[in-house]
């Protein structure tokens, strides 16, 4: 009895203090078929993209057998996720990385060094996402980085920002290096800019039998601090996420203008999960709409004075901007 | 703060029962354990892998028992700032960043009259169990309350000693999951303006094997140490089976130590 109480003590101390540390082989087939399927179950990119998920399944699962090193998996794990063209996909491994936007030959269409040296007055830096700063002829520039951080004190400093720009005749408000973020601190900077309560857009998360019920989301008018001068919003391709639906919300305000390039082309929010042999990946899992129904996955939000990004940097000029300049009265 | 008094008054009530009726047959105890609790889940809401690993539990029970009932309180918790808490992994080397468990559970049972070694009745259990994964935005729980039957058998080895098995077999519970692989925009409004109290509206009620299954054994020895302290040793599997919003499977097996007083 004795020797039994002892061997099930040790067995329950194997379970729970769970394996040695060399992980456990797996079958690479089935992690494989196990990504496929979580894209599909859980992806909002396949139905939002009209991308033939299971013919892509045709083509690169026949290449995959156990006799794979790890790093010709990950590359034909990598092709195929390319296949979304989604700047939300990423692959981690313990030895190798994709971030989806490094392979769309996305060009950026500003430079921070000639913003800074050439046009950029007064600088300040309120926060480490935003730089707010003065130009010729009393316009205001507002540079924001990503939509990162707490919301409370993102909202706090916006509203600052804006009443130290209170004064100016216009703004440039540059999203063009803007990696996204929260939802809720780009509402908050175009709630500055909102005049009444006008629908956004509607978001809908994919679920398993498709997609949930619509989501609706707003902007209000913000009664301690708003900016009614005329506003240019500059974006392009590495305009992302919650930049992208900053950008929706501009369309929707007759007082805000588009000049760039179109926008990364993935607007839904993004979560991670892990495959059977503990590799990580990211998708985007929500389906975006304006108020027109128009879903942007995929192409990205136009702007409304169009600069090629490959035409709007010289060394001496950020045409972008200058074209924004001459825009403002 | 009220409500805090108002439990405490309750529970003391309870506790001196028996010299509110005028009783004096019952034996109180009051508790502590600590030990050791083999973790295994494997949640394919949040991950096709199998997560195991281990935690320290500590908690407190309160047993009164008479020829003819019992009646327990326990609570045990594995929180983070309580215990030594060790990472749960998975055989890929991912782990949970972060893990909790509390169990709150009260058992009613009447004693037999030909046969004292064996007690049938009921536990109102309360477990939950809430992990973060170590990726974006991972994250997934079980809230589970339920009334159960329970069968308890307990034979006495000698004066001093004796060793009581006890199967509990829930029977109705509420239980609460995440909605769906992701929190949607009206659960978080729900969660932020309401707090938890506004995001039980999403638990379903269900009967046993209605979507989900529950078995807890547990076997215990009890030495007398003098009059008044009693230590015990309790060995016990708990497992459940949720079906959604996809399928969750987990199994406890603590190893406790429990030290008692008794009046």
């Amino acid at each position: 009895m004795s020797i039994r109480l002892s061997i099930l003590v040790v067995y329950i101390l194997f379970l729970g203090t769970g394996c040695d540390e060399s992980f456990q082989t797996y079958n690479k087939a089935a992690a494989f078929d196990d990504l496929h399927q979580s894209i599909r179950q859980y992806g909002a990119s396949v139905e939002s993209r009209g991308i033939n998920w299971d013919s892509l399944y045709q083509v690169y699962a026949p290449l995959v057998n156990e006799d794979l090193t790890e790093r010709e998996f990950f590359s034909i794990i990598a092709d195929m996720l390319l296949e979304l063209r989604d700047p939300h996909v990423w692959l981690f491994t313990p030895s190798d990385t994709l971030f989806t936007i490094d392979h769309l030959s996305y060009v950026k269409n500003v430079n921070p060094d000639l913003l800074i040296n050439q046009y950029l007055q007064d600088i300040q830096r309120p926060h480490s996402s935003i730089l707010s700063a003065l130009l010729p002829n009393n316009i205001g520039y507002l540079a924001i980085y990503d939509f990162k951080g707490e919301r409370d004190l993102l909202k706090g400093i916006y509203q600052d920002a804006i009443e130290r720009l209170q004064d100016t005749k216009g703004l440039i408000i540059d999203l063009r290096d803007n990696d996204g973020g929260s939802v809720y601190n780009a509402q908050h900077l175009l709630n500055l800019f909102t005049p009444e309560r006008i629908l956004w857009h509607t978001t809908e998360n994919k679920v398993q039998a498709g997609f949930d019920t619509p989501f609706e989301w707003y902007l209000n008018h913000n009664a301690e601090m708003s900016y009614s001068q005329p506003v240019i919003v500059l974006c392009g391709r590495f305009t992302i996420s919650a930049g992208e639906r900053f950008a929706i919300g501009a369309r929707q305000l007759t007082n805000l203008q588009i000049v760039g390039d179109t926008t990364a082309n993935t607007q839904g929010s993004v979560m991670g999960r892990e495959m059977l042999n503990g590799w990580k990946y990211t998708f985007t899992f929500e389906r975006v709409l304006d108020p027109d129904g128009i879903n942007y996955a995929g192409l990205g939000i136009p702007p409304d004075v169009y600069i090629p990004s490959h035409q709007s940097i010289t060394s001496t000029q950020d045409l972008v901007l200058e074209k924004a300049i001459s825009l403002l009265p | 703060m009220w409500r805090k008094r108002l439990s405490l008054i309750l529970l003391i009530c309870w506790f001196n029962s028996n010299l509110l009726l005028g009783q004096s047959d019952a034996i109180f105890s009051i508790g502590i354990e600590m030990g050791y609790e083999g973790i295994y889940n494997k949640d394919v809401l949040s991950s096709p892998l199998d997560y195991h690993g281990f935690g320290l539990p500590i908690g407190f029970f309160l047993k009164k028992e008479k020829d003819t009932q019992i009646q327990e309180l326990e609570a045990k918790f594995i929180l983070p700032f309580l215990t030594n808490n060790y990472p749960i992994k998975s055989g890929q080397g991912t782990q949970l960043s972060n893990w909790a468990t509390v169990q709150i559970n009260y058992s009613f049972l009447a004693k037999l009259n030909n046969a004292p070694q064996h007690a049938l009745g009921g536990t109102f259990s309360n477990s939950f169990f809430i992990r973060e994964y170590d990726f974006l935005d991972g994250g997934s729980w079980e809230l589970i309350s339920f009334l159960g039957m329970t069968y308890q058998w307990q034979q006495n080895i000698n004066s001093n000693s004796n060793i009581s098995l006890r199967v509990t077999l829930p029977v109705f519970s509420f239980l609460h999951r995440p909605p769906d692989i992701t929190l949607d925009e009206a659960f978080l409004d729900v969660f932020f303006d309401q707090g938890v109290g506004g995001i039980l509206k999403y638990g379903k009620w269900r009967w046993q094997l209605q979507d989900w299954k529950a078995i807890k054994v547990q076997a215990t020895y009890h030495w007398q140490l003098s009059e008044r302290w009693t230590l015990g040793c309790q060995v016990g599997l708990q497992y459940y089976q949720i079906d959604f919003p996809q399928q969750v499977e987990n199994l406890n097996l603590p190893i406790l130590c429990q030290f008692a007083y008794q009046f």
